[in-house]
């Protein structure tokens, strides 16, 4: 399938640096245009890594999940193993995101409990998870835009 | 846009300089600052057949942010500062509800100067870098010896009572307001900082992002301080968690001769403050929660159509903060 997506998004950042940029006003538009080119070729190289990230958070999250299992009430308890038992085609996006985001909203609900114990499981692989996260992250937090000229 | 921003300051400036014939040249918007649009430009005028000419900045509140701000307050604050021991640009005019330029402006008079947000860690040799931090955080000093009470200050800010829980406060309701998804790491900062503030230490104005990028410099003198939105009556021991922040520590440190146990030193000699370091640590995780939410903000901004680049999750800040409470 040519152009590929990673080709596609190469070809619209050199459009817009080699074409558009050069007519654009100095000062604050060319700036943004800048950024944005920065954005674009930040995903033309990461986009790849995304499907593998959501895989491994959504597990990484389950396994904090299952070690707090023990501290919570019964009904965030059930609703954490029922989201344990599912799994997602890991190349359907839109449902590994939805299904991150439920995991890490769930993890939100059993943060109270976790906190309660320190030094237990579920607090461990909790901080685990959070500086594992941080390095696996897709994404810097702000692209690098595009030198100028 | 400029055209039509061009309109609306000639049509502002000729009522408050009294010259419908006021003549406004070189508008543009800068690309500094993320949170405000900063427009630059030059305006003379005519009174008693004298001509004028001076340069002036608006500031006008953007479509989309990544902080959310009232310029009535910002105007107010540098109002009552105008006569003070710091320096502070000088305000002129307020649309408060953006009836003038389309949405909440301040103009001020343009200063001369640089704005080098590296300069502790430039060129310059080590020994004039070393004196300019200490002209930069006694400026800081200066701002939290402040008699807020005699300048007036609060008729314009709120005295927060205690303010770590204020502080806190204020940000998690940000969170709450901007949030696009769940955000565990945030939420576990929340609870540590919840369980463990400190007691206000004295109450002083705080500038609320104190930072070389900040002041303007003429030489190695600095002339001004910029950037007045966050301020607000607080713990001045916010501005010192601010400022020895590790996240920003190639900005406001010079390894070996400036460090933040220098820096603390200095600024609780000159305002006889204590500095307890607990507490410190505790504004340090504030202040990355605080650095945390700009980016939250810009990123719903960013999708809601209103901001001009993409901001992704700050997992670096959240990871920064967690060492840190780890390390508490």
């Amino acid at each position: 399938m040519r152009p590929t997506v990673a080709e596609q998004l190469a070809g619209i950042s050199r459009i817009l640096s080699e074409i558009v940029a050069p007519e654009v006003a100095p000062g604050y538009p060319a700036e943004i245009l800048r950024g944005a080119i920065g954005a674009l070729n930040a995903l033309g190289a990461r986009w790849t890594d995304i499907p593998a990230f959501l895989a491994w958070d959504i597990e990484a999250t389950a396994n904090v999940l299952r070690a707090a299992i023990p501290l919570l009430d019964t009904t965030l308890a059930d609703a954490v193993r029922d989201a344990c038992s599912h799994s997602a085609d890991p190349v359907d996006w839109a449902t590994m995101e939805a299904r991150q985001e439920h995991m890490r909203g769930l993890l939100v609900r059993a943060m109270p409990a976790i906190l309660t114990d320190p030094d237990g499981d579920a607090h461990r692989l909790m901080t685990e998870l959070f500086s594992e996260r941080s390095e696996r992250f897709p994404f810097q937090m702000s692209a690098q835009p595009v030198k100028k000229g | 846009m400029t055209e039509a921003i061009a309109r609306q300051l000639t049509a502002w400036l000729a009522e408050e300089l009294h010259d419908p014939a006021v003549h406004i040249e070189g508008l543009c918007r800068t690309s500094a600052g993320y949170s405000r649009e900063n427009w630059v430009f030059d305006a003379s005028w005519q009174t008693d057949g004298k001509t004028h000419s001076w340069p002036f900045i608006a500031r006008r509140d953007p479509v989309g942010s990544v902080l959310e701000t009232d310029r009535r307050v910002e105007f107010g604050t540098l109002a009552a500062l105008a006569d003070c021991a710091v320096p502070v640009p000088r305000v002129r005019w307020l649309d408060a509800d953006g009836a003038r330029l389309g949405r909440p402006s301040i103009v001020m008079d343009r200063a001369e100067g640089i704005c080098d947000y590296l300069v502790l860690n430039g060129d310059r040799p080590v020994k004039r870098r070393l004196a300019i931090a200490h002209r930069l955080y006694d400026r800081l000093a200066d701002i939290h010896l402040l008699d807020w009470r005699a300048l007036g200050l609060d008729k314009v800010l709120v005295p927060p009572g205690d303010a770590a829980a204020a502080a806190l406060d204020l940000w998690e309701g940000e969170l709450r307001r901007v949030q696009l998804e769940p955000e565990p790491e945030m939420e576990m900062a929340i609870a540590w900082l919840r369980r463990n503030k400190p007691a206000t230490s004295v109450t002083t104005l705080v500038h609320g992002d104190f930072k070389p990028g900040n002041v303007l410099m003429q030489g190695d003198e600095v002339t001004l301080i910029l950037d007045w939105e966050t301020a607000h009556l607080g713990d001045p021991l916010e501005d010192i968690g601010w400022v020895t922040n590790p996240l920003r520590a190639g900005e406001h440190s010079i390894p070996g001769i400036w460090e933040c146990s220098h820096l603390i030193d200095r600024w609780s000699r000159r305002t006889g403050f204590a500095a307890d370091p607990a507490a410190i640590r505790w504004w340090n995780v504030l202040a990355n929660l605080k650095q945390a939410m700009t980016v939250q903000t810009g990123r719903k901004s960013f999708v809601d159509g209103r901001l001009n680049f993409v901001l992704h999750a700050p997992v670096r800040i959240y990871r920064l903060m967690l060492e840190l409470i780890e390390a508490a």
